[in-house]
């Protein structure tokens, strides 16, 4: 129903026979763009949770969505000022490559740290430092691209996310990748299931933490670049949505992981309605939806849940 | 005749602190093994290195295998621990927890087959447990709790058990219910390890005793002469009085 609803409403009208095929046909691959994104952002969301045994991070924190980001805004700006650089690349295409890149540098990073400190909260911190480098120095070549009040315009709005002019060869290029992360997802939902039971007792019932682990990282950054890609950073999603759901699903990943994609999927298709159909010049960024309507909605979840988290 | 567990002069490091100095002592199928010793002696530590959590010097077989060869996925069916506290603290009904002890068995996408949830099924009946397995396990009592730990490990099949405290906090019905389980394991050809506060149930109970102090072996032996006056008493500074009924502990001092 959001499915058809995402097709049919937005800035332009339908009554024309001439333009319409192309809209429907825009909006139809911007539909399928939400989806995919928020889909692959919530499974994320619940893996990274599963695996860090800790319901408060989402990938972000691994610093695979600052990384992804920041690698999408770099061939932003080389393409522009350095056009002779990527000669073999189309535009559509090196920016996804951009953002896995990055997403890709964060994760090695932080893999590396894992392999070497088993404390969680080193990889944590990790994360977190490597999140704000990026963010600085996507904020750096922000005031390079200020240059030319295009490219500040593209690289603003990629930060920002946004799902409009979404390309074809984009979503073909992260579909496989999306679909693949989430399979995965629920291929190493069982040892994530395990690991509820900490590291050392899922290790004595059979479970290789360490490869789990690296798995689970590598997917987690398959599936955070490709959203990326297609969306920009649009936050709260993977933080939220596997919150929202476990009340119903239960703890078990092997249901969370799988439901939690379908749901963070519709949840961003709606949020790109709502970014389309709010009275405002032009678009408002999901972004800023996301932002908006996920930072209440996580502040009453950690109120309801405060008793719990309390005790654990 | 083969050994289900042996350790052969093991040494383990914890920090920098020497945790363990030269333990050896084997245990074969069929039997119940005691590990007593004071607080902070050791026995934490050596039920958890023979399950795989630290590293050490010398060697551990686990039936005949030696430890530091095994993957995870191999180690799991040799040998079931039942730790002191589980870390476990996630809602999942209490089946799943016991369904946990199957992992090691799957395969792929990780669903289990009609004889797994058959072990499923007898750890249940032998902990007592089914009648709250649908429940969630945070919402179980502690020794309920304990005892789901236990189905746990025992639907692993291992023929090997080790397990750390399984006494404390059951209630004296559950705990002649566990050594019960437990002789019955042995009867059919488990080897049991454990360790034990309650020396009156480790000398009514098990058939040898393994005595720790200060990460050293004190005393082997059969457990009713393990747990007497003039092996116990030094290790723990009291004075052992045995009549008709069992013993009393009285401080060192006041004999
Ligand atoms: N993580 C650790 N790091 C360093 N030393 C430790 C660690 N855990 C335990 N120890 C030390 O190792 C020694 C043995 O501890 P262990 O837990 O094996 O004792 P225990 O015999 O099981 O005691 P209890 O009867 O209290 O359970 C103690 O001196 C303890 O202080
Ligand atoms: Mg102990």
């Amino acid at each position: 129903m959001a499915l058809a609803a995402g097709v049919v409403v937005g800035h332009g009208s339908l009554a024309d026979p001439g333009l319409r095929d192309t809209l429907l046909r825009l909006r139809a691959a911007r539909v399928a763009a939400a989806f995919l994104t928020g889909a692959a952002l919530a499974c994320s969301g619940a893996v990274v949770q599963a695996l860090f045994r800790n319901p408060l991070v989402d990938p972000s924190i691994l610093g695979s969505t600052a990384g992804a980001s920041l690698g999408g805004q770099a061939v932003l700006l080389a393409l522009h000022f350095l056009p002779g650089w990527l000669p073999h690349l189309v535009p559509e295409l090196a920016v996804p490559l951009g953002c896995l890149g990055g997403a890709l540098v964060a994760l090695f990073i932080v893999l590396a740290v894992t392999e070497h400190r088993q404390s969680m909260l080193i990889v944590l911190l990790t994360g977190f430092t490597l999140s704000s480098l990026f963010l600085s120095t996507g904020g750096f070549l922000l005031s390079l691209g200020q240059e030319s009040w295009e490219v500040g315009r593209a690289l603003v709005s990629f930060s920002l996310g946004g799902l409009g002019g979404i390309e074809v060869q984009q979503l073909l290029l992260a579909f496989p990748l999306i679909v693949a992360g989430i399979l995965a997802a629920r291929f190493w939902s069982g040892p994530l299931d395990l690991l509820l039971t900490g590291e050392d007792e899922a290790r004595s019932l059979g479970l290789d933490v360490k490869e789990a682990r690296r798995w689970c990282v590598v997917w987690v950054g398959f599936m955070t670049a490709a959203a990326v890609s297609l969306g920009g950073n649009i936050g709260f999603v993977g933080l939220i949505i596997p919150h929202a759901m476990r009340p119903f699903v239960g703890v078990l990943n092997r249901h969370v992981v799988v439901v939690v994609a379908i749901a963070g999927g519709t949840f961003v298709v709606l949020c790109d309605l709502l970014s389309r159909a709010l009275p405002s010049r032009s678009e408002i960024p999901i972004g800023v939806i996301t932002g908006l309507i996920g930072a209440p909605v996580f502040l009453l979840l950690l109120y309801r849940s405060g008793r719990e988290l309390h005790r654990g | 005749m083969a050994k289900a567990l042996d350790v052969r002069e093991v040494q383990v490091e914890r920090g920098k602190r020497r945790v363990l100095q030269q333990i050896s002592f084997a245990v074969e199928y069929g039997e119940l093994v005691a590990l007593i010793g004071p607080n902070g002696a050791g026995k934490t530590t050596l039920l958890e290195t023979i399950a795989g959590f630290h590293s050490f010097a010398g060697e551990i077989l686990l039936q005949e295998k030696p430890l530091r060869l095994l993957s995870p996925r191999q180690r799991a069916p040799l040998i079931a621990y039942v730790p002191q506290i589980s870390r476990l603290d996630a809602p999942m009904a209490a089946i799943d927890v016991v369904r946990q002890g199957r992992f090691c068995f799957r395969n792929g996408f990780g669903g289990l087959s009609p004889s797994d949830e058959a072990a499923v099924q007898r750890a249940l009946v032998a902990t007592d447990t089914a009648r709250f397995a649908d429940r969630p396990y945070t919402e179980l009592s502690y020794g309920e709790r304990r005892r789901v730990v236990l189905a746990r490990a025992l639907a692993t099949e291992a023929r090997l058990i080790v397990l750390d405290e399984p006494s404390s906090s059951l209630d004296i019905g559950q705990s002649l219910a566990l050594f019960d389980t437990l002789r019955t394991l042995a009867s059919q050809g488990h080897a049991v390890v454990l360790v034990l506060h309650h020396l009156g149930e480790a000398l009514r109970f098990t058939d040898r005793a393994l005595l720790l102090h200060q990460g050293r072996r004190v005393a082997l032996g059969r457990t009713a002469e393990v747990v007497c006056d003039n092996v116990i008493g030094p290790v723990y500074g009291v004075k052992l009085l045995a009549d008709g009924h069992g013993f009393h502990a009285l401080p060192r001092a006041i004999s």
